[in-house]
């Protein structure tokens, strides 16, 4: 068999295929109201299947696809209304189809039996009872003329009479009358299929002989041909075969011929059906006793008529292909693609380029002939508009439309919100936003990824969306569109949203990350934990998504593809992933820079910005944490990478005294194949070699290249979920360069995207930003768990603790907050209960009249006149009772947050926390009442002072919270205790050795950074000045074992941070015996 | 040339080099070119053998060190040294050898089977020897050669340098 034809019958059905699930799934939305236009285009493309394929000998593959035609078929008819069910058998179908096309030689083993039943199940629980057994049964047809009876199902019968069509047998000799004439068999496929319907074709192999025989010259194939063309001109339509080998089975018009209906088996039929084997022989053996009796007659080859040829014919045979070139249609499938189709017109201008290029090349070669600069300059330009030109060009040739990724997404959405039980609508937009080839071929994985997850963990079931409020279809939203030179893609679910915490706990209990890190992530911090390889958070494994293998895939695809991205997502409301693209990877903008001598390529697309650190800088610029270095750049922490170390390129100095460059052999080795290695010095034109000497001549006068403490060229590059600096030696120019991939040899190297070639002709290496990353120890994930570690060390007072607080309200809509250890009681009251007396707000209370303050009494709030719902919130200040008025409702809660003392700090107001989604005010009623009643806090002090009479005793308070160190020292010093404060163990250390002779007491926090209170209390117990200093830890929370270790280490009391009364207890007890 | 007459059926034209003192060949019909050494970028962290990546017209190629895949020490760039360019799984490959040497007509019966007391890389990468002139010569095997499993058991040794 001809390979290439049946290349091309493979090639053509996988067009065919390509479409037919976005079809199907629309004549299934459409229900009743059938799209007559579609459902014609789906039948034509099963019919056109299992006509070529029983020409190619693909019995199963035609078996199937008849199959599907019959269901098709009752489709149109409005026999069956499309349904799930129908929808579900159909594309199984057509997978099962292109799967088998996809290995055309191995499709005779492939299974299709069960969807061979379901099919037939399908289309006979449709038919009228009378009608059923049609599907099986056959239709016996008598050549008008005599001959051997032909037989076909007796659905494709009944399907042509109704049509009024006439059926032919044709008897036709690939090798006389198609191969010998210049014809085609697949276009002769195409004129038949365009004027009529093939119902059932077959070649008899056997007549083509074997190699040991004498070589047959036949290969007879015989059709049975459904057409409305009547007998009269038929043979226009088989121009090289001869007239009398077209026989007319049945005339739609005469209603003499009833056909005999016969049960399968009982004739012998053309198409194998149920048993291949014996089928075909049977049919070999039937069709050489045809082709003897008409052969005989060995009649001359009919002269070609003034009729259009089939070839000529063909464009306006199938105007549909021909029009609309679509860019690859087999994306939708797994099969590779090695074939690409490229728009006619954009192919014309690369030719007229290419034409261009070669004029362009002729005056080059004159103008080099003659030697004349100025025809070399003119060339010279002229070569330069061409090549930019021809590199557009063919770029567009690389691009692809993104429809075709997306189009499989509606069945993949539909398989599986069926299979789940989730009612989901998909919403594609951008479906034309074109993209280069190998980004698409790459995307495709980690968006279906993606949309299953969205799909599976994103969307939730329709009871549990009416639960929530929501309407119970879900919506998934895909939208590709161009963004500042980029294409962004982005996957949107109005589903769950992903849980912060619990993506946290996951990581956490299976040990992907400490307890310690969590403490300074932000929910965007722990919600990108989900590309952490294997972390799932799905409570059970489907086996759609939730093995915990998946993100992280995704992820590392997109890194590969240079693409970013973002998660943005909302517990309830949903999650959005954003990915960003470049428009094209073979050609992409790069800074190329130079370590030593060896020089880079960076792509722009991963360079956020450049800086150079003066000398003078680099030491508050740059500290070493763990280890590790860190940039501080503006209010951000990057880790460091020191590209030589990475990569070991040697370091060079250039020799004082002599003035060669050698290899700093003080920090590592040398390469051999560093700058130094001969191999890669050696050079086979002279002006190469010349090049040496004038790199060392700059070198030389190159002064910073002297010392270590030189000026350093950063590049602060990004990853997409991490960023860093990199340290390179020098910056050169950006440039447009053309990405080479490397060989097998060196693929597995991740620090190296591919290879370009430079201007001067020698080869840079392309760095991948990601696999450096790795390669230098920074794990991928935002903001690098290793940053995030050292940012977390420098940036221990945001630590979040646990801070128990007393939600309120002070006007209507404005959510306050004070620290529950000063709340004595609340008391709800009405604004008549208020009197103002003096300028001074009281109630009467317990007897008494106790002291109001608002917020607005110093603050600039709303006023809280208005409000008819009035709580009091009692608290002591300076051993006073006094109130603070605010507005129901009131709330506790007991939560990480992290204070902001600066946004919102204003008198009465210590600052600001983000509770419930909404900006709280944390009130400091310390103030407030400092300021309405400033003479209490210095009469107590006056108080204190003659009563104690003598020097208050001093504590030292080590805390790294700003927050809770503020508030201790406050009440201690509410108490009469003089507090010194520090905001780790090592500064309280110091503090105290400043202070032997002065602390009484140590009051510290556990959990700090430099030196933890444990830390500091061993040192303490283990110095001989200080060993007998009582010292209380306070916790968030204390537990069992917290307060085991505590004792081992040597802490007098555990006290929790803000149960005021008791620690102060505590403190005076311990004081009191020292 | 006149290769093809020289390729009999069970003929085979051999394209010989030195690598130090050993003589080698391979298959001439798999070598396209012989360069001189040229430009060549190295690749950090790249297996030992690989001497880098050169460009070649436009292509890259990968350059690797004969002798130090064939575990013979390093080659030494000479005047005389060399690269073999080849097309492997259509991949250019280049080899660095110390120099290029005659061109040898063998028959296929009359490779010998490596002898036995040679190492484990040297016979795992030979199809045999055979005697081309007054020495001879070690016949490569360029499946073995190439094949990255047996590239991936070559530690990189640069690596460890740099650490």
């Amino acid at each position: 068999m001809n390979d290439d034809l049946l290349k091309d019958f493979i090639n053509e059905s996988r067009e065919h295929l390509a479409d037919i699930e976005a079809d199907l799934l629309t004549i299934e939305t459409g229900g009743a109201q059938i799209d007559e236009e579609l459902v014609n285009k789906v039948f034509r493309a099963a019919h056109s299947i299992k006509g070529g394929s029983g020409f190619f000998g693909l019995v199963k593959v035609k078996e199937l696809a008849h199959k599907a035609e019959t269901v098709l078929d009752m489709l149109r008819s409005r026999k069956m209304t499309p349904n799930a069910e129908v929808t579900n058998v159909l594309l199984a179908a057509f997978d099962k189809l292109r799967d088998m096309l996809n290995n055309a030689t191995d499709s005779e083993t492939a299974d299709i039996a069960d969807l061979v039943v379901s099919l037939t199940g399908l289309a006979s629980s449709y038919l009228p009872p009378d009608q059923k057994a049609s599907l099986t049964s056959q239709v016996s047809m008598q050549p008008s003329e005599g001959g051997p009876a032909v037989a076909v199902p007796q659905v494709d019968f009944e399907r042509a009479r109704r049509a009024r069509r006439y059926i032919y047998s044709v008897d036709m000799d690939l090798i006389h009358d198609i191969e010998r004439q210049g014809k085609n068999i697949l276009l002769m496929f195409h004129d038949l299929t365009a004027t009529g319907e093939i119902m059932d074709c077959a070649l008899d192999y056997e007549s083509a002989g074997t190699l040991d025989g004498p070589i047959g010259n036949r290969l007879p194939l015989k059709l049975v041909f459904a057409t409305i063309i009547d007998p009269n001109i038929i043979h226009t339509l088989f121009k090289t075969v001869p007239r009398e080998r077209i026989h007319l089975l049945f005339d739609p018009s005469s209603p003499v011929m009833p056909p005999s209906v016969v049960q399968p088996a009982a004739v012998p039929t053309m198409p194998a059906a149920q048993s291949p084997k014996k089928k075909v022989a049977s049919k070999q053996m039937k069709e050489k006793k045809i082709v003897k009796v008409v052969m005989p007659s060995e009649v001359p080859v009919s002269p070609p008529e003034p009729l259009p040829s089939p070839a000529a014919r063909q464009p306006e045979a199938r105007p549909e292909e021909k029009a609309a070139p679509q860019p690859a249609t087999g994306t939708a499938t797994t099969a590779v693609e090695d074939t690409l189709r490229v728009n006619v017109g954009l192919l014309e201008a690369l030719m007229n380029l290419a034409g261009e290029l070669v004029l362009s090349r002729n005056q080059l070669r004159a103008a080099v002939a003659q030697n004349n600069l100025q025809a070399l300059s003119v060339a010279d330009q002229r070569i330069n508009q061409v090549t930019a030109e021809l590199q557009d060009a063919i770029m567009q040739t690389r691009l692809q439309s993104l429809g075709n990724v997306f189009n499989k997404f509606p069945r993949v959405v539909r398989d599986l919100s069926q299979s789940l039980g989730k009612d989901i609508q998909l919403d594609i937009r951008g479906k034309d936003v074109a993209l280069d080839k190998s980004l698409i071929e790459g995307l495709s994985d980690p968006l279906t990824h993606m949309v299953r997850n969205a799909v599976d963990h994103g969307i939730e079931t329709p009871e549990v969306r009416a639960r929530c409020g929501k309407k119970s279809a879900g919506t998934v939203r895909i939208e590709a569109k161009h963004e500042a030179g980029q294409v962004v893609v982005e996957i949107e679910d109005d589903g769950k949203g992903i849980d912060p915490n619990r993506i946290a706990e996951s990581a956490l209990a299976k040990g992907m990350i400490t307890a310690e890190k969590l403490q300074g992530m932000s929910d965007r911090d722990k919600q990108a934990l989900i590309f952490l390889p294997g972390l799932s958070t799905s409570q059970n494994v489907s086996d759609i998504s939730g093995r915990g293998v998946g993100m992280d895939v995704v992820k590392t695809n997109l890194d590969r593809l240079g693409g970013k991205v973002e998660i943005t997502s909302a517990i309830g409301k949903g999650s959005l992933f954003r990915i960003k693209l470049p428009l094209t990877l073979a050609i992409i903008p790069s800074l190329i820079v130079s370590v030593e001598s060896e020089r880079f390529a960076i792509p722009q697309i991963n360079i956020e910005e450049l800086l150079r650190l003066r000398a003078e800088d680099t030491k508050n610029r740059i500290e070493v944490v763990g280890g590790s270095e860190v940039l501080l750049l503006r209010d951000r922490l990057l880790p460091l990478v020191r590209f030589d170390r990475v990569l070991g390129v040697a370091n060079t100095y250039v020799d004082p005294m002599t003035g060669v460059m050698e290899i700093d052999r003080r920090t590592q080795l040398a390469d051999r194949r560093s700058p130094r290695h001969p191999v890669a010095n050696e050079t086979d034109g002279a002006g190469q070699s010349e090049s040496q000497p004038e790199q060392l001549a700059r070198r030389h006068t190159d002064g910073r290249r002297f010392s270590a403490s030189s000026a350093m060229e950063i590049a602060v590059v990004s990853t997409g979920t991490m960023s860093y600096g990199l340290v390179v030696g020098t910056f050169h120019d950006t440039e447009e360069i053309v990405v080479k991939p490397l060989g097998s040899q060196l693929k597995s190297l991740r620090e190296y995207a591919g290879a370009t070639i430079l201007g001067d002709g020698t080869v840079a290496l392309i760095l991948d930003i990601a696999g450096l990353a790795t390669k230098a120890g920074l794990l991928s994930i935002t903001g690098s768990s290793r940053a995030m570690e050292l940012a977390g060390e420098a940036e221990r007072d945001k630590l979040q603790d646990v801070h128990a607080l007393f939600l309120f309200h002070n006007a209507a809509d404005e959510p306050c907050a004070i620290p529950l250890d000063t709340v004595q009681r609340i008391e709800r009251i009405t604004p008549e209960q208020v009197e103002e007396v003096g300028g001074k707000r009281t109630m009467q209370y317990r007897g008494a009249s106790l002291p109001l303050v608002t917020l607005a009494d110093t603050a600039k709030v709303k006023s809280i006149a208005e409000i008819k719902d009035l709580a009091v919130i009692v608290s002591s200040v300076h051993g006073r009772e006094v109130g603070l008025l605010g507005a129901m409702p009131v709330d506790v809660i007991e939560a990480k947050v992290v204070i902001d003392q600066v946004t919102h700090r204003q008198k009465g107001i210590a600052g600001s926390t983000i509770i419930r989604d909404r900006t709280t005010l944390i009130a400091d009623l310390f103030e407030i009442v400092d300021a309405v009643y400033p003479e209490w806090g210095k009469a107590k002090t006056a108080l204190r002072k003659m009563t104690v009479g003598q020097e208050s005793p001093t504590i030292l308070l080590a805390e790294d919270s700003d927050f809770f160190r503020t508030q201790v020292k406050r009440f201690m010093e509410e108490d009469g205790f003089i507090v010194l404060d520090a905001p780790d163990g090592e500064a309280a250390w110091e503090l105290l050795l400043q202070n032997l002779d002065k602390v009484r007491a140590v009051v510290t926090d556990i959990e700090m950074p430099r030196l933890t209170g444990l830390g500091l209390t061993q040192r303490i117990r283990a110095d001989a000045r200080t060993a007998r200093l009582p010292v209380i830890a306070v916790t968030s929370l204390a537990s069992e074992e917290d307060m085991a270790n505590g004792k081992a280490a040597g802490v007098n009391e555990y006290q929790i941070k803000l149960d005021r009364e008791r620690l102060l207890a505590s403190i005076h007890a311990l004081t009191a015996v020292a | 040339m006149n290769v093809d007459q020289a390729i009999t059926a069970d003929g085979l034209l051999l394209a010989s080099f030195l690598l130090g003192e050993a003589a080698f060949g391979i298959d001439a019909q798999l070598v396209q070119e012989v360069v001189k050494i040229g430009d060549i970028t190295p690749v950090h962290h790249a297996p030992h053998h690989v001497v880098g990546i050169r460009n070649l017209r436009g292509r890259i190629v990968t350059v690797i060190d004969l002798a130090t895949r064939l575990e013979l020490g390093n080659a030494k760039i000479t005047p005389d040294s060399r690269i073999l360019i080849m097309e492997w799984k259509s991949e250019p490959i280049g080899f660095l050898v110390d120099s290029v040497a005659e061109t040898i007509t063998t028959r296929l019966e009359d490779i010998a089977p490596p002898p036995p007391n040679l190492g484990g890389v040297q016979s795992r990468n030979l199809r045999g020897v055979c005697r081309g002139g007054h020495r001879l010569v070690g016949v490569l095997d360029p499946e073995a050669l190439m094949s990255i499993d047996e590239l991936a058991n070559q530690k990189s040794t640069k690596e460890r340098e740099s650490l």
